[in-house]
């Protein structure tokens, strides 16, 4: 009896401590992801929602409240054209807005660069999890300090008035322009229980080749799927199930003027499949 | 007047720093977490970690490998937190002299919803180890830069708030925001003193001047200003310390009647009395009220209120040694065994001397 109550509080201590471990292990491993969080997917004609800016990772976000220092723009496009999403400065939701016309309206919002500065360590993460070794020159590992000016390219997909057959949903493969974009190529919303996605990325409007596109489940977010793109900069994503999910990319280059080694651009789209998350 | 200017130069500097800091600051997307640190004087320390308990609930899930169980309610969250206390705290590195601290845990409910977010507090709490007086503070939890709030004198006083990135150190904490130390203000009060006669202090010079003129042997003037120094530390003392006050508007005045008064004795009557000891006695009792309500425009740190207090009079005593000093080499060094000495220098500045002093009483006397 004594043993083998000592052997279970032994196994729990063991269990704790794995715990902490997988922790301590897995908050190294935070990615910077940015989407945009609407209250609703799905907003019937005139409704109002609010669109919120999250960042962290494994798709669960802390509130980004707006800042007008760093939007470049922040704009819903729909059947009825572009109109600029309005905010409070330092508040979280970081935008509102009305849902107008019928099919898809597109959100985009384009943030400014930041320069973040990075160890090298930190930055052979981050070089590892995007996948990004294949866009990088070598010779940032020797830099005591790795500047990297980041900027935001995020769309999100909003259905308006429910799902009114094929012809109701055009839309979702609208460009707003964005410097690094997703585009589905095929309607998201009707992948009801999951399928395959073909979705193309741009580059300033062209395509961009070989670009790691990862797409995260809100139901199984430690499971993501990832794919290159192509020459064409096209990926087929074999979504395996139905739900609201984020596809993310990142493209990294050798910066152009001073001030930071490098220039990356976070791309990522969120939208649903079904009737809501 | 210098406790005036020097605070008007911090403003500017505070204000040229505000300028240019927001711009670098804001740059980033700044999360909207946030953690309230108490420091209280027995050492005591609470760290009150402000979560979306189902985002964080969910973060521990996602980073152990668990199923993700979003949209509990609240009694069940803090029930599934508690479970996971370790992983909480392994979240979150508390040091003080550079070792880790062990802190209590405890979860404050989550009020209700508002705005779509629910926000619960984490709280740890701990005491510093004898000795140290500062904490630094790591926390991986959140996902952008966080707002940390340090409130150094218990629930009382000042705060202070510093944007900290997640993992990265925060400043060390002390208890009260770190104030001079001795040798610091040893050095400032010792410096304000001095400069309280030279060059700023004009109506003290010209007093001090005329006590110099006085006579033209080192005896005479030594024991006058022996007995100034002597009756200004008295009541500076006394004065500060909030035993004896007069109000400025006689003290003013009065000073400025002092230094007629030494001037015109020094025309009529240039002889060393201890009657002249006494008065000049006298009227140092005045100056150092003079002085007192000069550093009380200056205000003395409370840590080191007798240090400030000694290193002023000490700088004040050496700024009238420095006037008697230079009044010596530029004139009493070559002139003053010369025959004209006294017509020609002690009697027309020390007429000079007391109508400035005249003019002084008139107007603060406000006649």
């Amino acid at each position: 009896m004594r043993g083998l109550r000592f052997s279970s509080s032994l196994a729990r201590i063991a269990a704790l401590a794995a715990l902490a471990a997988g922790t301590l292990l897995a908050t190294p491993l935070r990615a910077h992801d940015f989407w945009i969080e609407p209250s609703t997917y799905r907003p019937a004609p005139g409704q109002r929602l609010v669109l919120r800016a999250r960042v962290g990772a494994g798709f669960l976000g802390d509130p980004v409240p707006r800042d007008e220092e760093l939007l470049v723009r922040f704009v819903v496009v729909g059947s009825e054209g572009e109109q600029p999403v309005p905010g409070v400065q330092g508040v979280d939701p970081a935008g509102i807005m009305q849902a107008r016309g019928v099919g898809t309206m597109v959100v985009g919002y384009q943030s400014r660069g930041s320069v973040a500065e990075l160890t090298p360590e930190k930055m052979a993460l981050y070089v590892d999890q995007e996948g990004l070794a294949g866009q990088l020159p070598s010779g940032w590992q020797r830099k005591p300090v790795v500047r990297d000016r980041f900027s935001r390219s995020v769309k999100s997909l909003l259905l308006v008035g429910g799902d009114g057959g094929s012809g109701a949903r055009a839309g979702y493969d609208r460009l707003l322009g964005l410097p690094l974009e997703l585009v589905p190529l095929s309607d998201p919303a009707a992948l009801a229980g999951g399928g395959a996605l073909p979705v193309r990325l741009l580059w300033d409007g062209r395509p961009a080749a070989g670009i790691q596109v990862t797409a995260l489940s809100r139901l199984d977010p430690a499971h993501p799927l990832t794919a290159r793109t192509g020459a064409d900069g096209r990926v087929v994503l074999p979504l395996p199930r139905g739900g609201e999910w984020l596809l993310k990319a990142v493209r990294i280059l050798p910066a152009g003027g001073p001030g930071a080694d490098f220039e990356s651009v976070w791309a990522s789209l969120t939208f649903t499949t079904s009737e809501e998350r | 007047m210098i406790g005036r200017r020097l605070s008007w130069a911090l403003v500017l500097a505070f204000a040229a720093m505000g300028a240019t800091w927001p711009g670098a600051a804001s740059a980033h997307e700044i999360g909207a977490g946030r953690v309230e640190v108490f420091l209280f004087p027995d050492g005591a320390f609470r760290v009150d970690l402000q979560v979306d308990p189902d985002l964080t609930l969910q973060r521990l899930q996602l980073a152990a490998g668990e199923t993700l169980t979003p949209e509990l309610p609240d009694p069940v969250l803090r029930a599934r937190l508690l479970e996971r206390r370790a992983a909480l705290l392994a979240t979150t590195r508390i040091t003080a002299a550079g070792a880790p601290q062990t802190v209590s845990f405890d979860y404050l409910p989550a009020p209700p919803r508002r705005n779509g977010l629910r926000e619960a507090t984490l709280r740890l709490a701990g005491r510093l180890p004898a000795g140290a007086g500062s904490l630094r503070l790591a926390w991986t939890l959140p996902a952008g830069r966080y707002a940390l709030v340090a409130h150094r004198q218990g629930e009382e006083g000042n705060l202070e708030t510093y944007w900290v990135e997640p993992g990265e150190e925060s400043p060390p904490l002390g208890l009260v925001p770190s104030g001079p130390t001795r040798t610091q203000v040893a050095r400032q009060y010792l410096a304000l003193g001095y400069t309280h006669i030279l060059p700023l202090g004009l109506d003290h010079i010209l007093f001090v001047l005329g006590i110099f003129l006085f006579a033209t042997r080192l005896r005479p003037v030594l024991l006058q200003v022996t007995a100034f120094t002597v009756a200004h530390s008295i009541t500076l003392g006394l004065s500060i310390y909030g035993v004896l006050s007069l109000p400025s508007s006689i003290v003013e005045p009065a000073i400025a009647l002092s230094i007629v008064y030494v001037a015109v004795e020094n025309v009529l009557r240039p002889q060393l009395t201890p009657w002249r000891v006494a008065v000049v006695f006298g009227f140092g009792l005045l100056h150092g009220l003079g002085f007192a309500g000069a550093l009380h425009e200056l205000g003395l740190p409370r840590s080191e209120f007798l240090t400030a207090l000694l290193t002023f009079n000490v700088g004040v005593e050496a700024g009238q040694l420095s006037v008697i000093l230079l009044a010596f080499l530029l004139v009493g060094s070559w002139a003053r065994r010369e025959v004209w000495y006294r017509s020609r220098v002690v009697v027309p500045a020390s007429l000079a001397i007391a109508a400035v002093g005249l003019y002084w009483t008139v107007q603060r006397a406000g006649l």
